[in-house]
């Protein structure tokens, strides 16, 4: 089994690389600190599992994925990354066998081999963390001057009259109305004002 | 003899075409210029006496009674005394009947000549008493020419015709065609002074005819003249033409002075009738001329009154003024009322024609007055109209000097109008070119100093990206990736050698790489780009919503909305400093972030419920600092906050 580790700063390459030899004295370690060190290697070495960093130097893992994923169909690739947003991890976490953030424990690296040998995929415990917070944050949450605004609303008011109630402009009642819309996922006035009881979100 | 004709010739005071004054004016003037007196004297007593001559004593008597009487001619008191004397002288002699005859007959015209009209009259009419008028002699007729001379010298017209028809039937009776001729021309004089033009050349052509006949060379010429003028009146141009013509041929070749006068006057008239006026001109002032010459004071009156209307129609006013005034004169003097009226009518049409209002309407008032009792062929009707017309005229002329003046005025006025108009106009114009252009120059200049900003805006943006993305760089590939290396190698330590106290200080680096890493990216979002903007923006609200602060963010985008980079970028960084903003400040809780697709682009709200401000006073640099940005990329800042009221900021952006 032949492990490369890719990754533009050096103590990280080598504690990796110590950590991962500690764990599977068998395999076979190399190392890349750029890009096309790390293409030589994978070329001239058949090469089972790359660990690659995302910030690669001048380059992005990013962008040369799917270059990698055409050349050597067969490699396997765990992403150690510190972006950790959602939506990154979403995207590349279809391109990649493992995604572990960096902040995180060196088990996980471990734990991602031996899925990966398994023959299974492996998203660590705090990017799985991130994929479902993200996800999960659907929870209706109005603002003070929506809920005056679909209060008023509920009365059946005209957005002219309602700018008049408020004391704020009509275009300001036309954007909380359809910020409204957005929120409760509705279509028109009726349905808001259903949903609006369903939900009990009108305080009285 | 000659005395006498010469005496006739000035005493006269006849204004009327009569053979009887041809005669004398013509043979007089003849015989003083050619000494033909013996010629004169045969025809002279041809008319008068021809037919008396019985013996040669009685010749001579009457020869001294016609003497004598011609000699007294204008001297009133010797007719007197020579009427009651000459008889006696001869009583007793055999033809003392014969010579009585004589006696009536030239006393009658010695008094005639001397203006005694009455009286001549009267001893006519005792001449006439031996006579048996029923069956009259050829004596009479001479009395019949003389009493008609005289009527007719009275205005006696109608019976001035029927003495000369009395006296012309007893010479055709008699078979003196010759004096019937002449007696016919003096007829034809007469209706010519009537304006009865029809009967006047009726009569001077039948007498033309005789006396060409006659082959009468000394009163042909005349006569003919006559017969031309009266052809001119009833429009017979070309025999009057041909008349004129041949009487003028005809004086010229017998040396006929009275023939070319009067020939040279119908010439004037045939031009006139061709209205040739400048060639009638000519003629009437050869006529003119000629009888000057031979003091034909009623032809030198005629040709005046020619030469006033042709040099009226040659618009000559001034000379047909001075014609008229002269022919009036002449007329006045002959008291020929006839002519008057022609001489007053011209003079006001020549008025008239030089303006002058004034004289042309006395003329034309004296026409008028002059026509009363005038039996001519033109009517009072037209004379009125003429009046109307001029007096019309008149007016009119005045009006249309009074109109010509306010129209004058008026023009002036409007034209003064048009200048201070036209003046305003162009004022007004280039005032307001020098507005625009000083308008266009100021916003060019504003333009130029907006853009000059906007260009310094851009590049202390870019500038604050530039050193954003350093230090991010800085943080991420230095600071966290040490972090890293550091955590890996205790990690890889604690493996080994498991020392329990390292677990809390790996995870604490593992903190701070976290930290680094979110510090790192908050300065430069990864990847920010046209398309992923809004993704980007809710993962900042995720990655810094903590329990602080809850930041809440919302879309109702349904597809991708691009937006150039530097617009993506700035929008991001306004975001962030509304989010730190509402955490730094606000004191509230909760923060949502809104982003709403609107007609024209995008909306962004920021909303807090915070402790609020008075965004009339409060507005920091901040705010103006995000105010300026949103004008660079074409959008709009709005501001409702109040003190305890929380706070919305709103960006728009318009796409369009």
């Amino acid at each position: 089994m032949k492990i490369i580790i890719a990754d533009d700063h050096h103590l990280i390459v080598e504690g990796l690389k110590a950590a991962v030899q500690k764990s599977f004295p068998v395999f076979d370690i190399n190392t890349s600190m750029n890009k096309q060190e790390l293409f030589e290697t994978l070329e001239s070495q058949t090469t089972d599992i790359l660990i690659q960093d995302i910030k690669f130097g001048d380059s992005n893992a990013k962008d040369f994925l799917d270059e990698i994923k055409t050349k050597f169909p067969k490699l396997k690739i765990i992403l150690l990354s510190s972006v950790s947003d959602s939506v990154s991890i979403k995207q590349l976490s279809k391109k990649v066998d493992s995604y572990i953030l960096k902040s995180e424990s060196l088990d996980e690296i471990n734990t991602a081999i031996d899925s990966i040998i398994n023959g299974k995929k492996y998203f660590s415990k705090e990017s799985t963390k991130r994929l479902n917070e993200f996800q999960e944050d659907n929870e209706i949450v109005l603002s003070r001057r929506e809920k005056e605004v679909l209060a008023v609303i509920m009365q059946e008011k005209s957005i002219k009259e309602i700018a008049e109630i408020l004391f704020i402009s009509e275009k300001t009642v036309e954007m909380h109305r359809s910020n409204l819309f957005v929120k409760l996922d509705v279509k028109n006035l009726t349905g808001l004002i259903k949903k609006a009881i369903a939900l009990n979100l009108v305080d009285e | 003899m000659l005395s006498l004709f010469n005496n006739l010739r000035h005493t006269q005071t006849v204004y009327k075409l009569n053979s009887i004054d041809y005669r004398i004016m013509q043979t007089s003037k003849y015989a003083a210029n050619r000494k033909e007196a013996f010629n004169l004297a045969k025809l002279f007593f041809f008319l008068l006496i021809g037919i008396n001559s019985k013996a040669e004593n009685f010749e001579k008597d009457s020869l001294e009674i016609v003497n004598k009487f011609q000699a007294c001619i204008g001297k009133p008191a010797q007719i007197d005394s020579l009427r009651r004397n000459i008889l006696i002288s001869f009583k007793g002699q055999k033809d003392f009947e014969a010579l009585k005859d004589v006696y009536w007959f030239n006393l009658s015209k010695s008094l005639f000549y001397t203006g005694l009209l009455d009286e001549a009259e009267s001893v006519i009419d005792s001449g006439l008493t031996k006579y048996n008028l029923d069956n009259p002699e050829y004596g009479v007729s001479k009395f019949y020419n003389v009493k008609a001379s005289i009527l007719s010298y009275k205005k006696d017209n109608e019976n001035a015709i029927l003495y000369f028809q009395k006296a012309l039937k007893i010479l055709e009776d008699n078979n003196d065609i010759h004096t019937a001729a002449l007696i016919k021309n003096n007829i034809a004089n007469v209706f010519f002074t009537l304006s009865n033009y029809e009967n006047a050349y009726k009569y001077s052509n039948e007498a033309y005819r005789q006396l060409k006949k006659e082959n009468d060379t000394i009163n042909l010429p005349g006569v003919e003249g006559i017969t031309a003028i009266t052809a001119f009146k009833l429009g017979k141009t070309e025999e009057g033409k041909n008349h004129a013509l041949s009487s003028i041929a005809l004086a010229e070749k017998y040396k006929n002075p009275i023939g070319l006068i009067v020939g040279n006057h119908s010439m004037g008239e045939y031009y006139s009738s061709i209205q040739n006026y400048s060639k009638a001109q000519e003629a009437f002032n050869k006529s003119l001329e000629l009888s000057n010459l031979y003091r034909q004071s009623h032809f030198v009156m005629l040709n005046k009154i020619g030469l006033q209307s042709a040099y009226l129609k040659l618009i000559e006013y001034d000379k047909s003024i001075s014609y008229g005034l002269q022919a009036k004169e002449e007329s006045e003097k002959l008291q020929n009322e006839n002519t008057l009226y022609a001489i007053y009518k011209n003079l006001g049409y020549a008025y008239a024609g030089k303006s002058d209002f004034k004289n042309a309407y006395k003329n034309m008032q004296l026409a008028h007055e002059s026509y009363i009792g005038f039996a001519g062929k033109e009517n009072q009707k037209v004379i009125n109209e003429i009046l109307i017309k001029y007096d019309t005229e008149k007016k009119e002329k005045e009006l249309i000097v009074s109109k010509n003046e306010i129209i004058e005025n008026e023009n002036k006025i409007f034209r003064r109008n048009q200048w201070i108009l036209l003046l305003s106009l162009t004022l007004i114009i280039l005032i307001f070119i020098y507005l625009f252009y000083r308008r266009i120059q100021e916003q060019k200049l504003n333009q130029i100093q907006q853009e000059e900003k906007a260009k310094q805006l851009q590049v202390s943006i870019e500038a604050e990206e530039r050193e954003r993305e350093r230090i991010s760089n800085e943080l991420h590939d230095g600071l966290a990736s040490s972090i890293t290396a550091v955590k890996i190698k205790l990690e890889n330590i604690n493996h080994q050698n498991e020392v329990p106290e390292l677990n809390p200080l790996i995870n604490q680096l593992a903190n701070i790489h976290d930290e680094t890493r979110r510090v790192s990216h908050n300065l430069m979002p990864i990847n920010l780009n046209e398309t992923n903007w809004v993704e980007r923006i809710k993962t900042y609200c995720f990655e810094n919503s903590d329990n602080k602060l809850r930041i809440h963010f919302s879309d109702n985008l349904t597809s991708q909305i691009p937006l150039k980079p530097q617009i993506s970028v700035i929008i991001y960084r306004i975001i962030q400093e509304l989010i730190h903003n509402v955490r730094k400040h606000s004191q509230s809780p909760i923060c949502f972030v809104q982003i709403v697709q609107t007609v024209s682009g995008i909306s962004i709200s920021v909303e807090d419920e915070g402790i609020g401000f008075n965004p009339e006073t409060a507005i920091g640099q901040g705010l103006e600092s995000i105010k300026n940005r949103m004008k660079l990329i074409n959008g709009n800042l709005e501001i409702e906050s109040d003190i305890n009221k929380g706070s919305l900021i709103t960006i728009e952006i318009n796409l369009i």
